[in-house]
């Protein structure tokens, strides 16, 4: 394994949450991401996994300031060991720091996607030379956002981000409307950004996917990562894994028994005290009440204090 | 695109053909028709024959669809009748009064543009901010006061307390134009300052807008070339329709202002039951609400793609 290589996204002790107005006038405060910590070194790929609504896309956007207005984050988020404030990453975006969004949404609909691919710091011949990479037709660069397919709109999508030969890409569910071979062709495409030198942080559903590339897997469950560790482990099993959740993760995939887990995950506004796992946890106990920090377990990090 | 526009125009004759039987017939349902109006007006006692030699004279004793129907055959062949009141050619009396109206609609629009645009942009930005609630302060105060009460307010500063500009007419130069411009174009400007800000606030809101900063497109680009461009196609909906209304002639203001354009014109035709100048009026209505929509699907045609393309797809 890669040792001793150069943290370029370090976060720590991430809260994020937002002002909303509730019953009327009365503003309350929501909060979707709870002290969560991770970090992405070079040439490593960590996959964030996590069921759909458990907030991982905000992980994404709170990490590059890209939040709306109400939105509070508080903790640390560092690029490669300075802070990452509004004005560095306003600087960095779209050069050395890469976002790869969810949908075509986020293309201008009134805008030729070429144009948005090229941006600001681009080239036109590095945009056609990552279409033709990406399989796009050339005219696909005269064409409006509405009249791609949702698989042309990703490669679009991360075309763009790719431009500028970035140092850490931050990827919210990159795959989803690509064929196998395309999904592939794209996590490849990662994995060699990755080994030649750059930092990714791939947000994800498909736990299967994050198996084929990712060096380290965080999971995410209500606005927390409760376990990082190797991809290895997960692979070998729920063994070598350390948090209940984890393992419930694991046990609910095809290959593994399709076991599913009972309960849901609780919603932002109820959250429980203590381990937010806890009310669908077969280990409970009286001392799940209280802060449960994360802590080093076997080459990885779990936040529950029965994981050995 | 040709068969479009020829589709849309051939849409205009029901239409007219419609809405200028509706106004014939309220007419006449009036109490009194213009023959009344003339002998109260006037102060002189005409005798029940006299007015029936008069109605017979104008054509009102016939039958109201035996009216209609030689009305419509006049203007078919391009002869709006004449005016009961002054005996002039219609058609020559609503031409000559047009220049008024459109000079008056272009400048309260370039006003309202030029002033709303910009307040509207700077309140979106600033949401929330001072600059919002002061800019949202004065829009409100915009929006409340009526037409009549901001002209005189402008007629008492500008042409009786400085002397600066001309009470009323258009004949007194480009002077004369300033006061109906600003009574319009600042209750004008008052709401459309609060249309763009909602407008740009949407599209700010935008998931495309989060992409392209992602991109690292500057904020100010990001506004001027992506957001504005949107924000505007929902603005140009707006403009057509108070152009609309524009080109119908403001008739409190130009009866202020003494301004002579079409809208004080079709007041005064509706007080004398003046039937033909009604007619052209409400025909010169029709026409400019199909012409301005018509404007303004076009002006969508080319500013978006969505719909420029999605039609040559199909």
């Amino acid at each position: 394994m890669k040792k001793k290589n150069e943290k370029i996204l370090e976060i720590e002790e991430l809260t994020v949450s937002f002002g909303m107005y509730r019953k009327g006038f009365q503003k309350s405060d929501l909060e979707v991401i709870h002290s969560l910590s991770l970090d992405v070194e070079e040439g490593e790929i960590l996959a964030v996994v996590g069921s759909s609504g458990s907030g991982k896309s905000i992980l994404a956007g709170a990490a590059l300031h890209l939040l709306p207005g109400n939105a509070r984050t508080g903790g640390q988020i560092r690029y490669r060991g300075k802070p990452l404030d509004d004005r560095a990453c306003k600087r960095c975006l779209g050069r050395e720091i890469a976002f790869i969004p969810q949908s075509v949404d986020y293309l201008d609909p009134l805008m030729r996607v070429g144009k948005q691919v090229s941006g600001v710091y681009g080239t036109k011949e590095r945009q056609r030379e990552l279409f033709r990479q990406y399989q796009l037709p050339e005219e696909t660069e005269r064409k409006y956002p509405f009249q791609l397919s949702g698989g042309m709109a990703r490669r679009v999508l991360i075309s763009g981000a790719v431009m500028g030969d970035p140092k850490l890409i931050i990827a919210d569910e990159p795959t989803p409307g690509l064929n196998v071979e395309m999904a592939m062709e794209t996590l490849n495409h990662f994995r060699k950004l990755a080994d030649g030198g750059a930092a990714v942080l791939l947000i994800t559903h498909d736990i299967d996917l994050a198996f084929h590339v990712a060096d380290r897997i965080a999971v995410f469950y209500a606005g927390t990562v409760v376990e990082t560790a190797p991809t290895e482990d997960f692979r070998k099993g729920r063994e070598a894994l350390r948090h209940p959740y984890s393992k419930a993760f694991i046990d609910a995939l095809p290959q593994n028994g399709f076991r599913p887990l009972p309960g849901t995950q609780p919603y932002a506004g109820e959250l429980p005290k203590g381990c937010l796992f806890a009310d669908r946890c077969a280990q409970r106990g009286q001392e799940c009440e209280g802060q449960i920090p994360m802590r080093e377990l076997r080459g990885g990090k779990v936040r529950c204090i029965h994981a050995t | 695109m040709r068969n479009y526009i020829l589709h849309r125009l051939l849409q205009l004759i029901p239409i007219l053909l419609g809405i200028t039987l509706l106004s014939f017939v309220l007419m006449h349902t009036a109490s009194a028709d213009a023959i009344d109006v003339m002998e109260s007006n006037t102060g002189t006692v005409m005798s029940e024959e006299e007015k029936a030699q008069l109605r017979k004279e104008l054509g009102l004793d016939r039958p109201l669809p035996e009216q209609y129907v030689s009305w419509l055959a006049g203007v078919l062949t391009g002869d709006m009748g004449e005016s009961f009141v002054s005996g002039k050619p219609v058609f020559e009396t609503f031409v000559s009064k047009l220049p008024a109206t459109i000079c008056l609609t272009v400048t309260s629009l370039l006003l309202t543009v030029l002033v709303s645009i910009p307040l509207g942009i700077l309140s979106a930005v600033r949401q929330n901010r001072v600059t919002d609630y002061v800019i949202r302060f004065f829009s409100f105060i915009g929006n409340s006061l009526p037409n009549f009460f901001v002209s005189l307010l402008l007629i008492y500063f500008f042409s009786l307390k400085l002397g600066l500009l001309p009470v009323m007419g258009s004949a007194g130069g480009w002077r004369s134009i300033i006061l109906p411009t600003m009574t319009l174009g600042l209750a004008m400007a008052s709401k459309y300052t609060r249309q763009v800000r909602a407008a740009v606030l949407e599209e700010l809101g935008k998931d495309y807008v989060v992409g392209a900063r992602a991109r690292g497109v500057r904020e100010s680009r990001i506004l001027f070339f992506s957001v504005l461009k949107a924000s505007m196609l929902t603005i140009v909906t707006l403009l057509a329709m108070s152009a609309g209304s524009l080109l119908g002639g403001t008739a409190i203001v130009e009866s202020i202002f003494m301004w002579d354009g079409v809208g004080k014109m079709a007041v005064d035709a509706i007080e004398m039951r003046d039937f033909p100048v009604i007619q052209a009026y409400v025909i010169w209505m029709a026409v400019i609400y199909v012409a301005v929509n018509l404007a303004t699907d076009l002006l969508y045609h080319y500013l978006d793609p969505r719909i420029r393309l999605g039609q040559e797809e199909r």
